[in-house]
């Protein structure tokens, strides 16, 4: 029994043993089976994929920030636009993975550029976290960041080695020549061009790259472009820093010791794209073109450190031009990319070693106060006969723009400048002035048509005119450029014959004590001058093929002074009639006392006026009106000239039987101030038919008063002029000989009209400082 | 023998035991236990693709050849028993993805268990601005300056009609696919005709846009003057070329051109200096004759195709004078002054504007016009510079009625605002622009 009992526990330990080894088996190897990391796997390469979609669109979103910053300077329009685009990049993530359903949130992101530089970059940042609902996911954080870092090593022969770098400084590999773009300036086009580098090859994670032909080898600029789309601009000079600086040499102009003594000889200096440079509008220096950055980030420095240049910032503005920089349009917008619409103004003296262009490359950078600060002071007025009146106002001198119905003159303390007369007749100015730029940082710009209304075949047809005149801060002179358009006459029924031409013509009331010198010539360098004593003298130019007749000016105890400058090489200009004629054409005349009759500008006040026949018909410039007052009393009318003159005589138009003043005469008063009149000046009859003047005196004053001797009622006062005195300087390129020509012509003068405040600059031996600036402008070298 | 019997019994049960238990210890495949990361190696090889820009080139190329080379790379860059599908998708403008391409290693049906996507973005688009071409209805226009050298221009100081075309010419050149100078009142005439200037095939007259750089004066052939063939659609004894103006709105309509007037009074002078060489436009510019304010009225007339009537009615504004102030910028004057890098003085005297909706002798409710795509901001319903639209979609005058000196940069803005082309692209998915890759994956086979 007991045999059996232990043969049957042993085949049921056996058979439990079996069970157990069985199910330990099965289990073990199901729940292997069914472990295996597949979960795992999809959770990794989901996240990872998204990760690298995330990345991605950073850098094609850090490529298009680029790309808009190509076309526009405003950084923070490029922000949005990149933002945008990078927001509807993960939008398409998202649709574009519905098995993950992914939600995107963005925490931070950020776009920035410095480039125009040697060492330059373009880089992306962005914080993100996301989830992924079908995985059951949340609350992934990813961050990530991306860069191309671009550095001109060195520029060796015809070669430039670059260091490329991305993201974490890592050597960036397999980039081709289309990927590196050098820019060269084309004048033809005025505008940059970009080349293909001629060769790449790769050494010591460094890339050679060929510079192309056409290429600057000692200042260019270089695009980088990778295949994610981001993009790096860079500036190479020999000193490699992001800067131009212009030498000022005047001890090469031979006249240091002149110029040593001049107190306040502001010119302005421009600068155009292509690198010129111009003073008082002719060539200093071909430069190095400008690159296009925006504008806002431009810098000008005088006399300054290299390596500190913040600390030596000068004013400076950048002004939009047209056509070719003959129209002035106005001040540039910070966020212009600068181009050959733009120029770069700023002042320099003699005291200027060198001045230096220079900038921030980075896209936030912001504008200087420098070149938005106000340093005039300018403001519109009526004059009391309801003309316009710009008043530019410098806080050295004012200059006066005088405007309307017809009307436009400048005017300083010293002198009026009127423009643009042919054939003895004076242009109208119907349009209004535009101003371009008026409370500048560096100067004011204000720009004028001429036009000769009422033709009737004066003998110059197809012709009108633009007067540019530009008034520096700092300074006591302003700038005119004077362009005669001639256009094609070829089919007028007339021939153009011009006798008489004077763009310009500076008058000053008559001082005791003033003199007229002249430019006549040099001797040792030094100018001749040639005093202008009585009547007019005219110096005759080019005769012995030299323009010898560079200033002209009025000196009054060498303080008080007005006077025109002309620039060397575009006084040659002066002769393109010469050219045409064969023969000597244009003068200049210097008028030492000269009269002229005169309309006053308003009625001040009048005794009374009946009916249509108001006071103002008596300066209306028409014989066909008058003023009458029909009344028994003492007539009397004050007249305003709208400025202090020196008068010589007055004259009426009278008419028979109607005399003012009748057989009794008039008494006449002058005076600055309309309630102080003083003595008579000149008392006496005045009556015949059509214009009877007085006898000669001499009176100084603004307003003058006419009071009728004859108190009847009858009387009527036609019209009154007034003989003003004045001196004057006329540039005339036709005044000897008249020339004849159909075809099309276009031609510009420039120059200045100075006025010297007492104590202050140009005076300097007869005021030769004018001349010098204008002969013997600085010798400049460029270095970058 | 029970216990030998028993013993053998026991023996058989573990024996049996052992044999199920090894039939039971099936070790999961390699492959299972430590599978290939389809979707890592997916993801690896196409970023490694694309390292240097190569699959994003051959993505939007259209040589056989580039895509033949990727099969070979694929291949290579995937073990043999991995099959592959690889399709490039187009991102449509309603956001669907069609196929553009697709290359494929599989045989057969194949199951592919594992797919990753790619994006790609044109390389042409991030970075090398290229502007999109000024279209409408898929075609694009042509820009016809008219740069006469038989013409004399007026309220353009300081320019010259010629220089101005230069201008012109050089600031919009990015946005028009052809851009023609007409160089005489004969070629004027031609294009009046609706005749080609070239013989371009991109040419196109109909639709075209016309700038006319004489200012406030119209180049006119000599046909349409007095006493010439087209002397009924060109002069009338009493309105003089005012009847020139009203066929020039009815071609305008006609061929659906936008007629751009860059500075002041729109067609108020003519001019042609050999046929009109003895008249003087009062300012001793011959060859120009003055029309007036009828030669607008006239204009807008024959756009609007109604009977021609003689109109000297002075409709326009001087803003500047009249109220003291100048005019600004619209809010997306300001947007497309950023957008193309175009930046005029967003303040300007306007002393033309043309009376919009609500202004007094209304244009557009008098000539059925609309106002599109305005510059500055209406002051008391007038416009400086904006977009005049027929109501009917035929013909437009694009009116810039600022006080001269002209800004060229206006003009092209006016354009720029009413055409809206594109430079960047504006959303990732912006059609033409960005593809999407997915590629499948497949192990065959194998352990």
């Amino acid at each position: 029994m007991r045999d059996t009992v232990k043969g049957q526990f042993s085949i049921i330990a056996a058979a439990l043993l079996a069970i157990i080894l069985i199910s330990a088996v099965s289990v073990t190897y199901s729940i292997i089976n069914f472990s295996l990391p597949k979960e795992q796997i999809n959770v990794s390469s989901s996240v990872y994929e998204i990760n690298n979609s995330l990345k991605q669109m950073l850098e094609f979103a850090v490529g298009y920030y680029c790309s808009v910053l190509q076309v526009t300077g405003n950084s923070s329009f490029a922000q949005s636009l990149s933002r945008n685009y990078l927001s509807s990049g993960f939008e398409f993530i998202a649709n574009s993975h519905p098995e993950l359903n992914p939600s995107i949130r963005i925490s931070d992101m950020n776009f920035s550029v410095r480039w125009y530089e040697a060492s330059s970059y373009s880089m992306g940042y962005l914080k993100a976290s996301y989830d992924l609902l079908s995985l059951r996911l949340s609350n992934i954080n990813y961050e990530t960041f991306c860069a191309l870092r671009v550095e001109i090593v060195e520029v060796r022969n015809e070669t430039a080695t670059v260091n490329v770098t991305m993201d974490e400084s890592r050597p960036y590999f397999g980039l081709s020549a289309e990927n590196f773009l050098f820019y060269y300036y084309d004048n033809a086009t005025s505008s940059w061009m970009k080349q293909q580098a001629s060769s790449v090859r790769s050494e010591n994670n460094l890339y050679i790259l060929g510079i192309p032909q056409k290429v600057d080898k000692k200042c260019f600029l270089l695009e980088v472009s990778d295949p994610r789309g981001i993009i790096n601009i860079n500036f190479y000079s020999t000193r490699r820093k992001p800067q131009i600086t212009y030498v000022f040499d005047w001890n090469a102009t031979g006249m240091q010791s002149i110029y040593n003594q001049l107190k306040n000889d502001k010119i302005v200096v421009e600068v155009l794209q292509n690198g010129t440079l111009l003073w008082l509008g002719q060539k200093l220096l071909d430069g190095y073109p400008i690159p296009q950055l925006p504008i806002k980030c431009l810098r000008v420095s005088a006399n300054a450190d290299p390596n500190h240049l913040e600390a030596n910032q000068i004013p400076f503005q950048v002004e939009d031009w047209a056509s070719n920089y003959k129209v002035p349009l106005g001040r540039s917008n910070s966020e212009t990319l600068f181009s050959s619409r733009n120029m770069i103004v700023f002042l320099v003296d003699h005291n200027i070693k060198n001045v230096t262009i220079w900038w921030d490359g980075r896209d936030n950078a912001q504008q200087t106060p420098h070149s938005t600060m106000k340093n005039f002071n300018d403001k519109v007025e009526r004059t009391p006969n309801n003309l316009a009146k710009l008043v530019l106002n410098n806080h050295v001198m004012m200059v006066n723009v005088t405007y309307g119905n017809g009307i436009f003159y400048v005017e300083t303390s010293t002198g009026r400048t009127d423009f643009m007369r042919i054939n003895n007749r004076y242009a109208n100015f119907y349009a209004s002035p535009s101003f371009p730029i008026i409370n500048g940082t560096v100067r004011d710009i204000i720009q004028q048509e001429a036009e000769w209304a009422g033709y009737d075949a004066w003998g110059f047809p197809n012709t009108y005119a633009q007067i540019v005149l530009t008034f520096p801060a700092n300074a006591t002179y302003y700038t005119y450029a004077l362009r005669l358009i001639f256009v094609n006459a070829s089919t007028c029924p007339e021939d153009r014959t011009i006798s008489e031409l004077t763009p310009i013509r500076v008058s000053t009331p008559w001082i005791n004590g003033i003199r007229a010198l002249t430019e006549n010539g040099t001797i040792n360098g030094i100018p001749i001058s040639v005093e202008t004593y009585s009547g007019k003298c005219s110096f005759y130019n080019f005769s012995d093929g030299k323009w010898q007749h560079h200033w002209s000016q009025y000196n009054y105890s060498n303080s008080i002074l007005a006077g025109i400058i002309f620039r060397e090489l575009s006084n040659l200009n002066l002769y393109t009639f010469d050219k045409i004629l064969g023969q000597n054409t244009g003068i200049l005349n210097v008028t030492f006392q000269s009269k002229q009759w005169i309309l006053p500008k308003a009625v001040y006040t009048k005794c009374g006026e009946s009916g249509s026949y108001m006071a103002i018909n008596a300066i209306d410039g028409s014989t066909n009106t008058y003023w009458q007052h029909s009344y028994s009393h003492t007539h009397s009318i004050v007249l305003d000239l709208g400025e202090t003159v020196n008068i010589s005589r007055i004259r009426i138009y009278q008419s028979n039987p109607y005399y003012w003043g009748g057989t009794r005469g008039i008494d006449v008063y002058v005076s600055d101030d309309p309630n102080n009149w003083g003595s008579v000046v000149w008392s006496g009859p005045i009556y015949g038919n059509g214009w009877v003047s007085s006898e000669q005196f001499q009176a100084r004053g603004r307003y003058i008063r006419l009071v009728s001797k004859d108190t009847s009622s009858s009387q009527r006062l036609y019209e009154v002029q007034v003989e003003e005195v004045r001196t004057s300087i006329e540039v005339s390129p036709i005044g000897l000989r008249q020339v004849s020509f159909r075809f099309p012509l276009d031609v510009t003068w420039f120059g200045a009209v100075v006025t010297i405040q007492s104590g202050t600059d140009f005076i300097y031996k007869n005021g030769v400082g004018l001349w010098v600036v204008v002969e013997h402008p600085p010798k400049v070298e460029v270095i970058a | 023998m029970m216990r030998t019997i028993e013993s053998i019994i026991a023996i058989i049960i573990m024996l049996s035991a052992f044999l199920i238990a090894s039939y039971l210890i099936v070790l999961p495949s390699p492959r299972a236990v430590s599978p290939l990361n389809l979707r890592a190696l997916a993801l690896t090889v196409v970023k490694n693709l694309d390292t240097g820009g190569y699959l994003s080139e051959v993505t939007f190329s259209n040589d056989d050849s580039d895509w033949n080379e990727l099969q070979t790379v694929l291949s290579a860059s995937f073990p043999p028993h991995i099959a592959y599908n690889l399709t490039v998708y187009e991102i449509t403008e309603s956001g669907a993805y069609v196929p553009v391409r697709t290359i494929s290693n599989a045989i057969g049906n194949v199951a592919f268990t594992e797919s990753v996507s790619y994006m790609v973005s044109s390389p042409d688009v991030t970075y090398k601005t290229v502007a999109q071409k000024i279209s409408e209805g898929g075609k694009n226009l042509t820009l016809y300056i008219l740069n006469c050298v038989d013409a004399n221009g007026w309220w353009i100081t300081g320019y010259t009609a010629q220089m101005l075309a230069q201008d012109v010419y050089k600031l919009l050149k990015p946005y028009f696919e052809t851009i023609i100078l007409v160089n005489s009142t004969a070629q004027l005439l031609s294009l009046l005709d609706g005749i080609k200037l070239t013989t371009s095939p991109t040419e196109s007259v109909t639709d075209a846009i016309i700038i006319n750089t004489f200012g406030e004066v119209m180049p006119i052939p000599v046909e349409y003057t007095q006493g010439y063939s087209r002397q009924g659609d060109g002069y009338s004894s009493s309105g003089g070329y005012a009847r020139y103006c009203y066929t020039l709105g009815r071609k305008v309509r006609q061929y659906n051109w936008k007629w751009i007037s860059i500075v002041g009074y729109p067609f108020f002078y003519v001019t042609n200096t050999v046929r009109f060489y003895n008249v003087q436009n009062g300012y001793g510019i011959y060859g120009i004759v003055r029309v007036g304010a009828a030669g607008l009225n006239a204009f807008l007339q024959g756009l609007n195709n109604e009977n021609y009537a003689y109109d000297s009615t002075w409709i326009t504004k001087d803003i500047t004078a009249d109220y003291g102030i100048q005019v600004q910028f619209t809010p997306e004057a300001y947007y497309r002054t950023n957008y193309y890098g175009i930046y005029p003085a967003s303040e300007q005297s306007a002393s033309r504007a043309l009376p919009g909706p609500g202004a007094p002798n209304s244009v557009t409710s008098r000539y059925n016009l609309a106002v599109y795509a305005p510059v500055f901001n209406p002051v008391y319903g007038y416009y400086a510079a904006a977009t005049f639209k027929h109501n009917s979609g035929k013909g437009a005058l694009i009116a810039i009625g600022l006080t001269r000196t002209p800004d060229i940069r206006i003009t092209a803005l006016a354009l720029l605002i009413y055409y809206k082309p594109n430079i960047f692209k504006e959303t990732f998915t912006a059609p033409g622009k960005s593809r999407l890759i997915i590629l499948q994956l497949a192990a065959l086979g194998g352990v």
